[in-house]
C-alpha cells in the first residue's frame, strides 16, 4: 500500500475524527449515557470489559447508526459492533457501498 | 515462534502468575476505601464480579492498572508484577485512613492461568462442569475451594485461578492431567500478546508524563464519582490537544524511538514486538491527536507503519465463540 503524505494522512484523520465524534454524540444520546465524548476511546469496546453495555443496548446502537449516518444495518454487520473504531469502519464500508449501489 | 505464544494462542497454556500482585482488602471500609483510590466505581461491584481499573494519580496520570475482583469478605487486587509498589503504597494508606485490613497474598495464595482456544474445554474437562458458566468478568467459587476468575489480558479465553498455596500443586496436576504436562508454559510472550490486543501495562507502555487520555484508558474511570482521584486534574486534561496511544503495524524490524515522517517528528513508539500472527511487528506508539485514527499508512524513518484499530487481530478464542460466520 502506498504511504499518505502528511497533508492527506491528517486529511484522512480529520475526516474519520468528524464521524467519530459524531458516532459517540449519537451512543451518548440514544444509550443515555453520563459521558462526554472524549471519555470514550475509540478502541474502546462497547460489551462487558469497557463501556459495559448489553445486548439490548446493541439494538439501540444500530438504531443510532441508522437513522445519525442513514445506513442500513444488516445481521451480517453486527459482529462489527464491537467498539468505536469497528462501527465506524462499518459506517465507512457500508456508505461507501450504499453509495454506490445508489 | 516462541513455544510461549504458540501454546497461549493456538492451543492452551497455563502459566504460574506466582510473581503477580494479589492483595486481600477486607473490613467495614473497604468498599469506600477503594472507592476512595480507583476510577472504578466500587459500589457497583457485587460478590462475584470482577472490573479492570487503574488508580489515576492526583495529575491526571496512571499511577496502577489492576483488576479488582469481590469476594464474600472484600476484594482481591490483582495486577501485574511491576504494579508491586505503586499498588502497595496506595492500599497502605488505605489501611491508615479507613477501618480495612490489608493483606499481602503473595505467599498465602497461588494464581494460576490457564489460557487460549482450547482452555475453556480444558478446564471443564478437569475442572468441573461449572466452568463454561462463568462468564467474562466474572468469578466462582469451585468445589475444591479455589477461585475461578474470567479476567482477560491476551484476547484469548482466560481462566485465572485463586487458592491457598496447599492446594496449588493439585490444581495444576487436575489441569496437567487433562491437557498434559506441554501446557505449562511461562509469561515471555505476555508483552506482544497484549500489545497485539491494545492491552496496556503501565511500566512498559505509558510514559510517566501522559494523561489517562493520551492513554485511552479513560473507559476504566467513572467520571461522576464525587469522589474520584484527581478529578480536577483529569477534567483539565481531557481536551488537551496531545498524543493518542494508537495500536500500528510496522514492516520494520521492532525498534522504538521517535516516529519521522517526511522529516516531522511525529510520534514515539514505546513497545514494539515482532508478531508471529501478523508476521510483522506490532507497536504501541504515542502519535500526534491530528493522525491518532486506525488506517493510514505511513512511510516513516522506522518503515511503513500503519495505524489499525484495536485488537490487531481476532483471536481464535473469539472466532470461534462467534462462529463460522466471523
Amino acid at each position: 500500500m502506498t504511504p499518505l503524505t502528511l497533508e492527506q494522512a491528517r486529511a484522512q484523520a480529520a475526516a474519520r475524527q468528524e464521524t467519530t465524534l459524531k458516532l459517540k454524540e449519537a451512543l451518548i444520546d440514544c444509550l443515555a449515557l453520563d459521558k462526554e465524548p472524549a471519555d470514550i476511546p475509540d478502541d474502546c469496546l462497547l460489551f462487558g470489559v469497557g463501556l459495559g453495555l448489553d445486548s439490548v443496548d446493541a439494538l439501540e446502537i444500530v438504531v443510532a447508526i441508522e437513522s445519525e449516518f442513514g445506513l442500513r444495518v444488516e445481521d451480517e454487520h453486527m459482529k462489527e459492533i464491537r467498539s468505536i473504531n469497528s462501527i465506524v469502519d462499518l459506517v465507512i464500508s457500508v456508505g461507501e457501498l450504499q453509495a454506490e449501489v445508489a | 515462534m516462541s513455544v510461549c505464544y504458540e501454546k497461549i494462542r493456538n492451543h492452551a497454556g497455563l502459566v504460574d502468575l506466582e510473581n503477580w500482585v494479589r492483595f486481600d482488602v477486607s473490613g467495614t471500609d473497604a468498599v469506600d476505601a477503594l472507592d476512595s483510590a480507583v476510577g472504578c466505581n466500587v459500589l457497583d461491584l457485587f460478590e462475584g464480579k470482577a472490573t479492570n481499573t487503574l488508580i489515576p494519580t492526583i495529575d491526571g496520570g496512571v499511577q496502577a492498572i489492576l483488576w479488582l475482583i469481590a469476594t464474600e469478605t472484600g476484594f482481591l487486587v490483582i495486577a501485574e508484577p511491576e504494579e508491586a509498589a505503586p499498588v502497595a503504597e496506595v492500599l497502605s494508606e488505605l489501611a491508615d485512613s479507613f477501618d480495612v485490613t490489608v493483606t499481602n497474598q503473595a505467599d498465602s495464595q497461588f494464581h494460576l492461568v490457564l489460557t487460549g482456544p482450547e482452555a475453556e474445554a480444558m478446564a471443564e474437562a478437569a475442572l468441573g462442569e461449572d466452568i463454561p458458566s462463568i462468564a467474562f468478568l466474572n468469578a466462582f467459587d469451585l468445589p475444591s475451594g479455589v477461585t475461578a476468575a474470567r479476567i482477560g489480558f491476551f484476547g484469548e479465553y482466560e481462566l485465572h485461578l485463586f487458592g491457598g498455596v496447599e492446594a496449588k500443586a493439585d490444581t495444576i496436576a487436575a489441569l496437567t492431567a487433562e491437557g498434559g504436562e506441554d501446557i505449562i508454559t511461562d509469561q515471555s510472550a505476555f508483552p506482544v500478546m497484549m500489545a497485539e490486543m491494545r492491552i496496556l501495562n503501565r511500566a512498559r507502555d505509558i510514559a510517566d508524563d501522559a494523561s489517562v487520555f493520551d492513554t485511552g484508558l479513560q473507559w476504566m474511570i467513572d467520571f461522576q464519582k464525587d469522589n474520584l482521584r484527581g478529578a480536577d486534574a483529569l477534567n483539565d486534561r481531557r481536551d488537551q490537544d496531545s498524543r493518542s496511544c494508537v495500536l500500528m503495524v510496522l514492516d520494520g524490524d521492532a525498534a522504538t524511538g521517535t516516529l519521522e515522517v517526511e522529516g516531522e517528528n511525529v510520534g514515539v513508539i514505546r513497545s514494539a514486538y515482532a508478531s508471529d500472527t501478523l508476521g510483522k511487528t506490532v507497536a504501541l506508539a504515542y502519535i500526534d491527536a491530528d493522525l491518532a485514527v486506525p488506517g493510514l499508512v505511513l512511510g516513516s524513518n522506522l518503515g511503513v507503519a500503519e495505524t489499525v484499530a484495536a485488537p490487531a487481530f481476532l483471536s481464535k478464542s473469539v472466532t470461534n465463540a462467534l462462529g463460522p460466520a466471523a
